[in-house]
Order: structure tokens, then sequence, then C-alpha cells
């Protein structure tokens, strides 16, 4: 996919020195970065750290980058490279989960709509464990292979394949846990 | 028995035989399919506060060191381009005295102070867009300048006249390129990422 042609005449500006330019830059990517620290770190300040980072990384690099993806990956693989070792740095990396693991076959779960799924949708994501959050977010939503995810945690993709079923079936568990909470307490 | 969500992503023969039969996997990788689509449906994210001008407040930070290192590296380039000149001046000898063993080493030593500035200065040229106009214009006297010298020098060199008139040819030179070093070094319009 070729660069954006607004970005292209942004990075120009920016290389040059334009701070103006790069203010812009990081206008445009700055929520998705933000996005990206939220749903690996789970936290506001580490979100906050994970834009930071990323954007000095970006200045700094900005020279390095040969145009021949879009600029949006090339910004949210640092974005994920940061909040990871974010993660790793505070050791949150190997946290787990607070509920039972015993319920994650699975199966039976009612069908929910996707209005129910996505209303407690990313209050239940954040109820998972930093590895399943950072691979479930990275295959699902930003498009990385299993291949790649082993790449950036340094794992095997054996390990990034199972975090990602079991993180499917601890978020269908929660969503499903909370599904039945509302039920009862609803008149 | 039902296979793992794991071997049901895996998608292999196994897996698409069992869900060729199995409603209930179906519906179990339909939901997982689901799951997916709504976490990319989430909306954005947004900062409580605006996050730019501490970034501001880093980059300028980090323009700042890069601006006293590009000075530090100019002062000494200008040393290293002094001591050099100073070492190797020698009191201005008669015309007549050309092709002495002393005037021949003060060529030697000019040349090779040419060579070493000449390595220096390629290190330093990039074809940056950042370049201010000043400096670029400075940049391109100076080098026209030096164009100007080496054809002097070359045809001095024909004539194999007197090597006092190369001599101070090579200084030009010299002192040329160390003014082109000096121009080149420092980042005038420094990035400011």
């Amino acid at each position: 996919m070729p660069i954006d042609t607004d970005d292209e005449i942004l990075i120009a500006k920016a290389r040059k020195g334009g701070l103006g330019a790069f203010e812009s830059l990081f206008r445009r990517f700055e929520r998705p970065v933000y996005t990206l620290g939220m749903r690996i770190c789970g936290r506001r300040e580490d979100a906050e750290e994970v834009v930071q980072e990323t954007f000095i990384e970006i200045s700094r690099s900005l020279g390095k980058f040969r145009g021949d993806g879009p600029f949006r990956s090339w910004v949210q693989r640092i974005a994920a490279t940061k909040a990871l070792m974010l993660l790793r740095k505070s050791s949150r990396w190997e946290e787990h989960l607070s509920y039972d693991d015993g319920i994650v076959n699975g199966m039976g779960l009612p069908s929910s709509g996707s209005e129910n799924i996505r209303m407690d949708l990313a209050g239940a994501f954040q109820r998972l464990s930093a590895a399943a959050r950072a691979v479930l977010w990275l295959h699902d939503v930003e498009g990385y292979t299993h291949a790649e995810i082993a790449e950036l945690t340094g794992k095997t993709p054996s390990y990034s394949k199972s975090q990602l079923a079991r993180a499917h079936e601890r978020l269908r568990n929660l969503l499903t846990a909370e599904d039945e909470v509302k039920s009862c307490i609803q008149p | 028995m039902h296979p793992t969500l794991e071997e049901l992503f895996e998608r292999d023969s196994a897996a698409l035989e069992h869900l060729a039969s199995c409603a209930e996997c179906r519906a179990r990788l339909t939901r997982s399919e689901e799951l997916t689509g709504a976490l990319r449906a989430l909306p954005l994210e947004t900062p409580e506060r605006d996050l730019w001008p501490s970034l501001r407040r880093r980059l300028s930070a980090r323009r700042t060191r890069r601006i006293w290192i590009g000075a530090a590296a100019a002062a000494a380039i200008v040393l290293f381009v002094s001591t050099g000149l100073l070492l190797h001046r020698t009191p201005d000898l008669p015309a007549r005295d050309a092709g002495t063993p002393a005037r021949e080493g003060q060529l030697q030593a000019l040349i090779q102070k040419s060579q070493q500035l000449e390595t220096l200065s390629q290190g330093l040229a990039r074809p940056s867009p950042a370049l201010s106009g000043w400096k670029a214009y400075t940049i391109s006297t100076l080098e026209d300048r030096i164009a100007a010298v080496d054809a002097q020098i070359s045809a001095e060199d024909r004539k194999g006249g007197p090597k006092t008139e190369l001599v101070g040819l090579w200084k030009q030179r010299v002192q040329l390129l160390g003014a082109l070093v000096e121009t080149q070094a420092p980042q005038t319009e420094e990035p400011v990422i």
C-alpha cells in the first residue's frame, strides 16, 4: 500500500525540521497510539508514556522511514514495541487473571447481540492478563501474524496462538458473566 | 469430543472436517469472529490531557543537546584545522628556492592535510534538504572556489614551474576546505526531530 500523500508531505516537512509538521503528524496519530497503549498496558499513565516514547522514537527515526508501507503501520509498530517494553519493565507481562480460569471451555454461551458485546467489551478486555490483552489486540485489531507477535514479545508463535485462544475464551466468559449479572439485577 | 478454540483457529483439515459436522463449534468460531469485529469497532481512546506540550519540551531539550554537540564538534574541527595549518606553516621562502627539500616537504604536508579535510568533508556532506538557503549558498560558493583553485593547481602542475606557486595554491585549498568542513559540521537549521 503506498504512503498517504498528506502523510508524505508532513513527513517531508518534519524531516526538514518543521515542528508544525511534526505536531500535525502527532495530532494525526496520537489517538491510535494512545488507544494501543491503553489496550495493551491498561492504564492511562502508561498509555501516555507509550505516546511520548513512540513520538520521541519517531523523531529519532523518521529519516529511516522508507515509505514502502503505510506510515500508520510504521507508527503502530513502534507504539507496540514501546507498550510491550513498558509492560516488561513493570513486570506486568506475566500477571495472571484474577478470575476463575476454570470456566474457559467457551461452550454453551448465550449468543449476545453485537450491541451488548460492544457495550461491555472495553471493560472486559481490560480485565484480561497483560499478555492476553497484548496478543489479542495485536493479532485481531492491529493485524499482526503470530510470527510477528512472537518476534515482538520474545516468545514463540505457539505461545501467541495459545494466548489468543485463551484470550478469546476468557473474554467471552467475562462478557457472559456480565450479561448474567445484569439479568439478575434487572426488575 | 470438541476441539479447542486454538485448534479451531488453525483451520487445518481436522478442524475443518469437524466444523463441517458440528454446529456447536461453528457457533463458537462465529462468536469469536464477532468478538474480533467488535474489538475492531471499539472507538479510539482520547487522552485526558494534551500530551503535545510535554512532548514538545522533550523534543526541544533534545534539539538543544544536539546543537551543543554540533557546536562542540565544530570547535574541535576548527582547532584541528588551525593546528594543522600552524604545524605545517613555514616562513615564506625566497621565490628561487623551488625544488628544495623543505619546500617539497611543505607541499606534501599540505596535500596530505587537504586529503584529510576532503575525507572529513565527504563524511559530513549529505544532500539534505534541511540545509538553510544561506548554508547551501556558502557551501556552493566554497566548492566553486575550491574548483577554481584545483584548476590553477592543474595548470601549475602542467607548467612544471617553481613549487612556490603550488604551495600557495595548496594552502588556499586547505583553507577553503577547512571553511567548508566548518560550514558543513554544525546543523544551523537543526531538524527539531
